[in-house]
């Protein structure tokens, strides 16, 4: 980790300087173990399936494997597909890892991997880093969950792991849309739904109480916090019709209207500003095993909408320096094409990129081999992403958690941050 | 090394005191908690002795007219009749083959979840014809052919190599965590690194099987697959990680001194595993039925018999765990004496982790025992998927109900915020539904002729028991000037999202 100070600044300061940065909890970053925290809040892109980094971020267009795309020249400087125009515009906020590498190639586990940095254990369950995040970074009185997933369409089975389900992410099936959960039900008027609610509280308060003494205290503060996020923010967050429509357009629209994934990310930005720390979108598709250059191309152009717009709109709104994205699936795939026209799963090499949060943009971490087969310089897998976003977060990577056998389990599995993407 | 041998002895002769031989168990916690100077909780009342076996043993509350007919039921035994009636329906084997799965295979991890629903297909059959626990456990462990036709191989399919099925076999069946000295020697525990690959060098030959040639229907995610198999290849070795030579380990069981060199390895490691001498197995499945039941394990976590740890109440597991062995492995049996134990039947009163079992631990229902316990108090025709998860204490429904049909297995597995799961008791379509087109309040208001009995109705099929005055009265004070059947409808609602509801009290 970098020291925010240097050591003229610490002579400068004097004891009673220091005393107060000790106050201050500066004290960590003084000794060079913690940064001052940069992402205030992270948005993770997760396209479930596995990309291919070749048609995508890490072009071959020399190689018998590269495909029928052609690479443009972005604005950083870097060349990626075609289909991603809008990104090539916001490069330089942009950057670019073409040296990931991961061991797990089935969805499931690869997906594990990328969520938490941790390989999948036989009686382990690893949160999450949306769940960390939560944890970590969100207060218990707020109006909004802390952790908040859009359009999941997958299931690793994994709520918070053994952070508890508390930090497990609040669940949005369509993006654009407030859930019926959080509206009155159809056949109810408000004025019912108050009734029930009053009488519900009548009840537990006269009898709940005592039957269920600690649970229904329990119950309480849970049914407190959900009359918060029904009339709060977050439903005033999760109604897109409050954006012009100029905005929604600009996520990403196509033939069937706005995209899932377009909206998805408009809405993670109204999440963050409302006081969510962690939305995690799911774009799925790219599991691409047949017919790849045509489904490829259409997932490159709602991804190239969607993450250059999140990128202007937190920009232009000065919040793109406290908000991390990272856009990453759980592997690449073949540089082969088989014969379906489609590529197959591929973990040796593969691309993800992030952007904001205090993340230095325009750069490319590491490369891959001619073909896009083989990691050739750099390799970096997800745990050093993991304590990527710890780092930048404030977050000590090295913290530990405890299992219910009361096995330590670090934050991040025994990875060091990319240094040369922190600004 | 001194520490194992110590734990060998005193796990493998369960014995006990002179004078508290001849004593069960129940006596024997007793008697541990008047040396404390604890008293115990009185026995529970029969409506709380009802509903709760019910969820135990069948997953779902009981009927209104099931309660009725308990609480005025004269048999002095009517308690172990009920028991006995529970424990031979076709909802015990559903449930506890469910509650098997998730203990057994967890949660989904992907491709490799592939024949989940084949797996519990055989814990269901073995449950219902109670096939004593050993032969289900040899079964597993020695398990070879094609996964749709041996369902048992599902479980070692599962992970993916030797160091993972060790890990998962050890725990699950002899509840000892071996899998920190994969790496290295245990930190707390005395298992080295060694332990662990001589245990693992059973599995050194099991093969995971994936053919393309046979096409079968996987029958959880409903899909054609190629046919999957496990079998056992003539040779296949484990090496000792990081030593300087690669180095074979021959297989040794667990705290032996000696290798061994059996002809196939899997079936030696199950007849070891589940011999009545082995020093783990009958103890590890009675804490975990133990745990099941009463909320917490004499060890726990139930799979942590760490050999540092020792349980609350020793003589009180080592007794049960004899039982369990004279009986052959008898899991039903095991069920039925801890049914009928005071310990068991003790009012609840909340957790009191300094002394466990002075009284019983109120327990949150498990997603399956939540939906069916909302359909059955709606009298809601409802059926709980084959694939869901038991696995996380629910109080409320994954997701939207109305998609599941589509989309069940997506939709509803995931675990969500608690926050979230308050919305959907609140909200969500199942009690919705349950209450707007199922059968119970028409009937209600049909059969019962004033509203004092109608909200005592809906009392017993809801919190299985008759209100206080106090709590009809609240209800009789709503219904007063509103118009009665949507006012019905929302007294339901608020029974089913009152605490008590989603508890097992």
């Amino acid at each position: 980790m970098t020291c925010d100070c240097s050591r003229r600044d610490l002579l400068k300061v004097g004891s009673g300087g220091l005393l107060a940065m000790l106050f201050s909890g500066k004290l960590g970053s003084v000794f060079g173990q913690e940064q001052a925290a940069r992402a205030k809040a992270c948005i993770f892109l997760f396209m479930y399936g596995g990309p291919s980094h070749i048609d995508t971020w890490d072009p071959k267009p020399k190689s018998p494997c590269g495909g029928t795309f052609r690479p443009i020249r972005t604005k950083a400087g870097y060349e990626i597909c075609e289909h991603m125009p809008e990104i090539a515009k916001v490069s330089t906020k942009i950057s670019i890892i073409r040296s990931m590498t991961s061991k797990e190639v089935d969805h499931g586990r690869g997906a594990y991997y990328l969520r938490t940095g941790y390989r999948p254990q036989e009686s382990v369950e690893h949160p999450p880093l949306g769940s960390i995040f939560a944890k970590e970074l969100a207060r218990d009185d707020a109006d909004v969950p802390p952790f908040v997933t859009i359009s999941p369409g997958f299931d690793t089975g994994l709520g918070a792991g053994l952070l508890g389900e508390v930090w497990s992410p609040f669940i949005l099936d369509t993006p654009g849309e407030v859930p019926s959960t959080l509206a009155c039900p159809d056949i109810l008027s408000e004025e019912r739904q108050s009734d029930r609610l009053r009488l519900l509280e009548e009840y537990e308060k006269r009898f709940g109480e005592q039957r269920m003494e600690g649970e229904a205290a329990l119950a309480r503060s849970l049914h407190q916090k959900a009359a918060r996020y029904r009339k709060g923010p977050l439903r005033r967050a999760l109604d897109l019709s409050r954006e012009e429509d100029s905005v929604r357009e600009a996520y990403g629209k196509n033939d069937g209207g706005y995209t899932p994934f377009g909206q998805s990310c408009l809405t993670a930005r109204r999440l963050v500003e409302s006081g969510v720390k962690f939305v995690e979108i799911t774009h799925q598709g790219w599991d691409t095993h047949e017919n790849n250059f045509d489904l490829t191309r259409d997932l490159c152009r709602e991804t190239d909408a969607g993450f250059a717009a999140l990128v202007r709109d937190l920009d232009r709104r000065g919040v793109l320096d406290s908000t991390l994205i990272v856009w990453a699936g759980e592997f690449g795939r073949t540089p082969n094409i088989n014969a379906q026209g489609g590529r197959d799963h591929h973990g040796d090499v593969f691309s993800i990129a992030l952007a904001g949060g205090g993340i230095r943009g325009g750069l490319v971490v590491g490369a891959s081999d001619p073909d896009g087969s083989q990691v050739q310089h750099r390799a970096v897998t997800f745990p050093e992403v993991m304590a990527t976003a710890a780092a930048l977060a404030g977050l000590n990577p090295e913290k530990e958690y405890s299992t219910p056998e009361e096995r330590p389990i670090k934050l991040v599995d025994d990875a060091r941050p990319i240094r040369e993407l922190i600004s | 090394m001194t520490i194992r041998i110590a734990l060998l002895l005193a796990l493998g002769t369960a014995g006990g005191t002179q004078e508290s031989k001849g004593q069960s168990f129940d006596e024997r916690i007793e008697a541990e908690l008047k040396k404390a100077g604890v008293r115990p909780a009185p026995l529970c009342d029969d409506a709380d002795f009802l509903r709760r076996v019910s969820l135990d043993l069948a997953g779902v509350i009981p009927t209104p007219e099931e309660v009725v007919a308990f609480l005025d039921d004269r048999n002095s035994q009517k308690r172990s009749k009920k028991i006995d009636q529970l424990l031979a329906g076709a909802e015990f084997a559903d449930h506890w083959a469910r509650i098997w799965m998730v203990f057994l295979i967890g949660t989904p991890l992907g491709d490799a979840d592939l024949g989940r629903a084949w797996f519990l297909e055989y814990l269901r059959d073995s449950l219902a014809r109670n096939q004593r626990y050993d032969r289900v456990v040899r079964e597993i462990l020695a398990a070879e052919g094609n996964l749709d036709e041996n369902k048992a191989a599902v479980y070692l399919y599962r992970w993916q190599d030797a160091a993972d099925q060790t890990s998962a076999a050890v725990r699950h069946f002899l509840g000892v965590q071996l899998r920190c000295a994969q790496c290295h020697d245990h930190p707390f525990d005395s298992w080295t690194q060694r332990d662990f690959w001589a245990t693992a060098a059973f599995f050194a030959r099991a093969t995971r099987g994936y053919s393309e040639e046979e096409i079968v229907m996987e029958p959880t995610y409903g899909f054609e697959i190629g046919r999957l198999s496990l079998t056992e290849a003539e040779e296949g070795e484990v090496d000792l990680p990081e030593s300087r030579h690669a180095m074979k380990l021959p297989p040794r069981f667990l705290g032996e001194k000696t290798d061994t060199n059996p002809k196939h390895r899997r079936k030696a490691l199950a007849d070891w595993m589940t011999s009545p001498k082995n020093p783990w197995f009958a103890k590890a499945t009675v804490n975990r039925i133990w745990g099941i039941l009463l909320g917490r394990g004499f060890v726990h976590p139930v799979d942590d018999f760490g050999t540092s740890k020792t349980p609350v109440y020793p003589e009180a597991l080592n007794r049960l765990a004899e039982e369990f062995v004279r009986s052959g492995f008898d899991l039903r049996a095991l069920i039925r004496r801890v049914l009928n134990s005071r310990t068991y039947q003790r009012a609840s009163r909340p957790a009191d982790s300094k002394h466990p079992f002075a009284a019983a631990e109120r327990r949150r229902m498990s997603r399956h025992q939540y939906f069916t316990s909302v359909a059955r108090a709606g009298d809601f025709d409802f059926t709980f998927p084959v694939e869901i998860e038991e696995r996380d204490p629910a109080m409320g429904p994954a997701t939207e109900m109305k998609d599941f049909k589509e989309d069940y297995l997506y939709q509803i597995q995931r675990a969500n915020s608690p926050v979230e799961k308050t919305l959907l008791r609140m909200n969500g379509s199942l009690v919705i539904d349950a209450i707007v087109s199922g059968k119970r309040l028409p009937k209600t208001l049909e059969t019962c002729d004033t509203n004092e009995k109608r909200i005592e109705w809906l009392f017993l099929a809801s919190l299985s028991r008759r209100p206080t005055v106090g709590e009809r009265d609240v209800f009789l004070d709503y219904l007063d000037g509103k118009e009665e059947y949507p006012a019905y409808e929302d007294i339901l609602w608020t029974l089913l999202n009152s605490t008590e509801f989603g508890v097992n009290r």
